[in-house]
């Protein structure tokens, strides 16, 4: 179980991991040691908490200093999408109504939009944390 | 990297590492066992929050790495020990203050179930 938690010790950032992966990997062993003699359902409860913390505190770490930059990206990129999807170019602006139309195959659907959304913040976010990463290096 | 700004509330993850610490130098383990000790229970922290607010605390100062303490076991010689600075301290005292301030408050007021005010 140490072996495959210290695995997952691998995907925090280089600095943190270097700092305290070791350190980790100790009071997981003794964490893991204590609940075992426990019990089973300690066992779980403890396994539950680790891998908990572990994603929560992944993504604190990779986000670290780079939130704002994020909620900045991901506000930007849900105007565009919004503002893709409602098309306020081709609204009528003048008062005269115009027929109804039938739904084309060019027309984008609510479904087609999230995966455009999910698709296109995923590379947003990956771009700011390496440009923050890089600037914090060079700094 | 984000300090730990002085005089704002601080987390509850913030104010129980600082309140572990202030009974004396103590390792990563030692600081959960002393915070899940202090909540009875309530309030397990994970290995990393500990250690994500230790760099966040030790980057503010608040918080340094030290030698390890003499006579200690073979295992507790690989550890770090962290110790409270005079800043560290300062700001849990302030936290506290801020706490019995609202308690105070709690207390005063009429709203408050009487169960809750002794």
């Amino acid at each position: 179980m140490r072996h495959a938690y210290d695995m997952l010790l691998r995907l925090y950032p280089i600095a943190f991991r270097r700092r305290y992966a070791a350190e980790m990997s100790f009071d997981f062993a003794d964490g893991w040691a204590e609940a075992r003699a426990r019990g089973p359902l300690a066992a779980l409860a403890f396994l539950r908490r680790a891998a908990g913390d572990l994603a929560v505190s992944l993504l604190r770490e990779w986000t670290r200093g780079a939130r704002l930059a994020i909620v900045a990206a991901t506000a930007g990129v849900t105007l565009l999408l919004w503002s893709l999807a409602l098309r306020p170019w081709l609204w009528a602006w003048n008062i005269r109504q115009l027929p109804p139309r039938p739904a084309t195959a060019a027309d984008i659907t609510e479904a087609e939009l999230l995966m455009v959304a999910a698709g296109a913040m995923l590379p947003v976010i990956v771009v700011l944390l390496w440009s923050m990463r890089l600037l914090k290096r060079r700094a | 990297m984000s300090a730990v700004p002085a005089h704002q509330p601080l987390t509850p993850a913030v104010f129980h590492v600082l309140l572990a610490l202030a009974d004396g130098d103590k390792h990563g383990y030692a600081i959960m066992k002393s915070v899940e000790e202090h909540t009875s229970g309530t309030l397990k922290m994970g290995a990393g929050t500990l250690y994500g607010t230790l760099q966040r605390l030790t980057d503010a100062g608040w918080v340094l790495e030290v030698t390890p303490p003499q006579a200690l076991t073979a295992r507790d010689e690989k550890r770090r020990f962290y110790r409270l600075t005079g800043e560290g301290r300062q700001a849990l005292g302030t936290e506290v203050k801020r706490l019995e301030d609202l308690v105070r408050l709690a207390r005063r007021s009429r709203g408050v179930p009487k169960t809750a005010r002794h």
